[in-house]
């Protein structure tokens, strides 16, 4: 009981750190992508 | 914007790949993301939040915009061995490059504005930046390294109305890539091969 509880704890460190991670990634490229490309499309032209 | 759509393209290909495959997602450890961080500020003051980009001077905007594209080439340079980071470093280097050589704004040529934007007539100027965008219009001739300006427009049958240069587009495919990659075909970290991982994402 005792170590299936340990293996089950240990499984949801493993995916907090996965999901951490994949957020870690996402931000930093959604960043990326706002910051190095350089496109101008109709969000900067309100009414247009 | 519109590359915003590469990133969430990416992902949604990743899961559906991992899905497939029936792998776990195994998104890379990039290192110092706080060069992301720190590039994202200026711009986000210069170009995103309305209140101080539309008082801030042209050369402030443009010091700004070249600061954080060095940061960001240099976030590629730590991260190249990831995949995708190629391309997304040639994609922020192209940009970079042609926005130097035309005094620190992305060009975009008034025939490409009149295109893109044909009833936003009166609201821009040649030889300005166009509206609080990175980007100022100025004829072909007058303008450095033309095939790097913002000059492709996307199809007249997609809702979204957009003007961007090839140096986007790289940064489009670069981010694409690292997405796709973490669904699978990565190598198993040394360290971590005799552990038994149970988790998945998916």
């Amino acid at each position: 009981m005792k170590m299936n509880l340990q293996r089950w704890l240990g499984s949801m460190v493993q995916v907090d750190r996965r999901y951490v991670q994949l957020v870690v990634v996402l931000v930093t490229l959604l960043l990326f992508v706002l910051g190095g490309g350089a496109p101008v499309d109709s969000y900067f032209c309100s009414g247009c | 914007m519109i590359l915003t759509l590469a990133v969430m393209a990416g992902l949604v290909a990743s899961l559906l790949r991992a899905s497939y495959l029936r792998q776990p997602l195994q998104p890379p450890t990039l290192r110092s993301v706080w060069l992301v961080l720190m590039a994202f500020l200026p711009q986000w003051l210069a170009f995103h939040w309305v209140t101080t980009a539309r008082v801030l001077p042209f050369m402030a905007a443009a010091a700004m915009l070249v600061f954080s594209q060095v940061l960001l080439l240099g976030f590629a340079w730590r991260n190249r061995g990831q995949p995708g980071m190629v391309l997304l470093g040639l994609g922020v280097a192209l940009n970079l490059a042609v926005i130097i050589a035309n005094g620190g704004l992305m060009p975009i040529f008034p025939e490409v504005v009149t295109r893109f934007a044909p009833n936003a007539g009166g609201t821009w100027t040649t030889g300005e930046r166009l509206w609080w965008s990175k980007d100022i219009v100025l004829p072909a001739t007058a303008t450095h390294l033309p095939w790097l300006a913002d000059r492709f427009l996307l199809p007249d049958w997609l809702p979204l109305r957009a003007a961007y240069s090839l140096g986007d587009i790289f940064i489009a495919l670069g981010a694409f890539r690292l997405l796709w990659s973490i669904s699978g075909n990565r190598q198993p970290n040394p360290a971590a091969a005799g552990k038994q991982v149970r988790a998945t994402l998916l």
